[in-house]
């Protein structure tokens, strides 16, 4: 029993956001009939599926302490790419692999630039994200173009019962966790948010680790672009805009501090989960869609805030087991 | 008279006691030394008297005036001199003196000209050698150290507390410094000085204040005390004495440095370090030391040679020098060695991750031979982490920081040690732990580069000491000749 409880209160600390979301799901499901099915469930998973996908690897690059605003554009572009005469008719495969290499392109100019010069990452990536805006709006005429049946299965088929993009979802939190806490690119990408100085002064390749991330965030949002495209069938202009600012909140509201070298990857998870969720249920509760705006800027902040306060006062205040291992936020610098 | 009045202080931070039951009193005219390790409470005593923090019981009265609870400290007479300066580089020396009067001028706009002539008076005062319109960014550390107490001085305060002002300083400006203490105690003003130098507290003070844990243990006039003895009162248990015993460097050369040049500041520079030797390098601030540390390391420079363990170092490149065997523990550990925020045992592993590598290629950590990695390190330099390696580095004592970010490289088992300042800011008796640890790696076979702006520091731990000046190695001293005086000759550019 105590031993459950202890458990528990482990648990609540490092994701304090399980239990954020299930209070919202049964509060959602009580208010509204029609929520709390299974078909809903299935609707939110399937739609929290890109938003995953991006916010893992724009963990990577905030991890860096930088910041990608090109990750709607890296989306629109890559589906521009999809629906080019090239590629529309390629095979499945073919065309997961040209538009990976695309996005991974798209994200490794952002990390060259931004490790190689000194602008800072938000004017490089405020760059690129109009740049690759404009380049998809001149690939599709800004026209709607409607994907063909193959292409869609991406968004539409399953496995054993699982919708494809659950599936692509999963893949990418696994492999993203393993990568970032198990392999030697993670602990370099954390060390260099952490302490730059430090981490040259190590010998750590930091460009090498902070261009890699950046590329990372850009295959992985070319990957949420083909699960994006699928399930809506067509390549419409309003692919991806806005997008950068959801997939920030949720990586922030996952924890993950904007100034880099603390975070996880189960976080921004949750926070895909949660910040679609709260989607789902604004929908249901008959708001307009910028209402979901007024959320979600909301969401940030407020998550922003209590990152910043220290771990050690928010134990106390809960009266948790204090735990010594915060060392302060940075936000609030110590004394 | 008493200036300031200290009565039965205590302060918790969540259930930490910083300062317990304290009192103590500094008179007009008086320099009472606050001493005591990192975490003994004196940097909260320093913050209550300041108005920074208010007191959880007891009280602080100024200048025999009423008592007050904390704020609006500096209006009732006290003024602090901080350790680091709270300047604004891109504002003149004037606008910063009065940064926090500037509201009092009429219609509230800034009159440049009135400013200069209020400021004038109190430059000279503390004898600067700078004028009222100079911008700080453009002023050395001793400088702005200077401008830190004329700011002070402006207030026109009754008692002033010093916090380590002399820290980040070279010798000549520490002097100044200490003048300046000297004249304000015999112009009347209460100080209260706190600071890890105990030359400094023989020098200046009248009476000291010993803390330790949170507790007052000792208030006695400086004169009852020698060094060992304040030591001990500080640390709570005698300390060994003095330096370790040095190994016999042994023949064979581990680093050959000829002609060496950061490209900027330092030029020239060549000698040589053999296996298990120490070798220091002294000389003021801004003479060039840490450039020479950083240029051998890879982090500038391309001119001259070097040649570690006899084969030649590509130069300007941190991973051929860390491959070559160099270890490189900075003089900011903070900023530049540890990563706060992360565990302990990552700060511990980061430069030797290969080593704890399954399936190289793809660069899969283990986390069992990780931990048995820095579980090695910690206990090879006697780390005290309470929250285990897990906690995050900036719970660690500044001591203990220190032992990090040398313990790191000791799996790599380096060729040459470069320490920059390994001492600063920590504590007696970390300090003595840590002369321990260099003679243990110079016993296994390191060379190592010491550079320190404690000379006795130098003169006890160094086989040879280098003295540079001006961006130069004025000479080179057997550890039979290097004396204080010795050094201090080179350093100041006096002939050998």
């Amino acid at each position: 029993m105590k031993s459950a409880y202890k458990w528990s209160v482990l648990a609540l600390r490092r994701q304090p956001l399980l239990p954020v979301w299930v209070v919202l799901l049964l509060t959602l499901s009580g208010l509204y009939s029609g929520f709390g099915t299974t078909a809903n469930f299935r609707n939110i998973a399937i739609q929290a599926s890109p938003l995953i996908i991006a916010a893992v690897g724009a963990t990577f690059v905030i991890m860096t302490a930088g910041i990608d605003l090109s990750v709607g554009s890296t989306l629109f572009l890559a589906a521009a790419i999809e629906s080019s005469q090239a590629l529309i008719s390629a095979p499945t495969g073919v065309v997961f692999l040209a538009i990976a290499a695309a996005g991974l392109l798209m994200g490794l100019l952002n990390g060259v630039a931004v490790a190689m010069t000194r602008v800072p990452a938000l004017i490089v990536t405020l760059a690129s994200m109009q740049v690759f805006r404009g380049a998809g709006g001149h690939i599709t005429g800004q026209q709607n173009i409607d994907l063909p049946a193959h292409l869609r299965g991406i968004g539409t088929g399953s496995l054993l019962g699982v919708p494809a993009p659950v599936l692509l979802a999963a893949a990418t939190a696994i492999g993203g966790g393993m990568l970032f806490s198990r392999t030697v690119f993670g602990r370099y990408t954390q060390a260099v948010g952490s302490n730059r100085a430090a981490a040259l002064n190590g010998g750590l390749p930091v460009r090498t680790v902070t261009a890699g991330a950046y590329a990372l965030a850009g295959l992985l949002a070319a990957v949420a672009s083909l699960t994006q495209t699928a399930r809506l069938g067509a390549v419409q202009p309003s692919i991806g805009d806005g997008y950068e600012l959801t997939v920030i909140t949720a990586v922030v509201l996952g924890g993950t501090s904007l100034f880099g070298g603390r975070g996880s990857i189960t976080g921004p998870v949750l926070g895909a989960l949660v910040l679609t969720t709260a989607q789902t249920g604004l929908v249901f509760s008959g708001a307009s869609p910028y209402v979901f705006d007024i959320v979600r800027g909301g969401v940030l902040l407020t998550a922003v805030i209590a990152a910043g306060m220290r771990w050690r006062n928010l134990a106390q205040t809960l009266r948790l087991p204090g735990r010594s291992s915060s060392g302060g936020g940075r936000m609030i610098s110590s004394a | 008279m008493a200036a300031i009045t200290v009565s039965r202080l205590s302060k918790s931070f969540g259930g930490v006691v910083a300062v317990d039951d304290v009192s103590f009193t500094v008179s007009n005219g008086e320099v009472v030394a606050l001493a005591g390790e990192n975490g003994a409470g004196k940097s909260t005593i320093k913050n209550i008297i300041g108005g920074t923090l208010r007191p959880d019981s007891g009280h602080v009265g100024i200048g025999g005036e009423g008592a007050h609870a904390g704020a609006g400290a500096r209006h009732s007479g006290v003024a602090t001199v901080h350790q680091e300066t709270s300047l604004f580089p891109d504002l003149t020396v004037a606008e910063n003196i009065f940064i926090g009067h500037l509201r009092s001028s009429r219609a509230m706009t800034v009159r440049p000209a009135a400013l200069r002539r209020a400021t004038a008076p109190i430059l000279q005062r503390v004898g600067a050698g700078f004028g009222p319109d100079a911008v700080v960014r453009e002023l050395s550390a001793g400088q702005r150290q200077l401008v830190e107490i004329a700011k002070a001085l402006a207030a026109e305060p009754r008692a002033i507390v010093f916090d380590e002002p002399t820290a980040s300083l070279n010798l000549a400006e520490r002097e100044l410094i200490m003048r300046i203490v000297e004249q304000l105690s015999s112009d009347g003003v209460a100080v209260l000085y706190i600071t890890h130098y105990l030359e400094e507290i023989f020098r200046l003070s009248r009476r000291v204040v010993v803390m330790r844990d949170g507790r007052l243990v000792a208030d006695r006039p400086t004169g009852e005390l020698d060094r060992p003895t304040l030591e001990s009162l500080m640390v709570g248990r005698e300390l060994a004495q003095g330096y370790p015993e040095l190994p016999e460097p042994q023949p064979e050369i581990a680093l050959s440095v000829r002609d060496l040049s950061d490209d900027s500041r330092v030029e020239g520079i060549s000698f040589d370090i053999a296996r298990g030797e120490i070798f220091g390098l002294a000389g003021l601030m801004g003479s060039g030391r840490t450039e020479v540390a950083r240029a051998i390391f890879g982090l500038a420079g391309r001119a001259g040679q070097i040649e570690v363990a006899g084969r030649p170092l590509r130069r300007g490149d941190v991973r051929a020098s860390i491959g070559a065997g160099i270890a490189f523990v900075t003089e900011d550990r903070r900023h530049e060695g540890l990563f706060l925020e992360r565990p302990i045992r990552e700060s511990l592993s980061i430069v030797d991750l290969d080593s704890v590598c399954r399936l190289r290629p793809f660069g899969w950590l283990d986390n069992t031979a990780e931990r048995h990695l820095t579980r090695e390190l910690a206990t090879t330099v006697g780390l005290t982490a309470r929250g285990g390696l897990d906690a995050g580095g900036g719970s660690l004592s500044g001591g203990n920081q220190q032992k990090v970010v040398l313990a790191k490289w000791l799996s790599r088992r380096p060729q040459l040690i470069i320490l920059d300042e390994p001492t600063r800011g920590i504590d007696v008796g970390a300090k003595a732990e840590i002369y321990r640890h260099l003679a243990d790696f110079a016993r296994a076979g390191s060379a190592i580069l010491l550079i320190s702006s404690e000379m006795e520091e130098v003169l006890g731990l160094s086989h040879r000491v280098g003295v540079m000046h001006d961006g130069r190695l004025v000479g080179i001293l057997d550890r039979s000749q290097a004396t204080q005086e010795a050094v201090i000759r080179l350093a100041t550019g006096g002939a050998r």
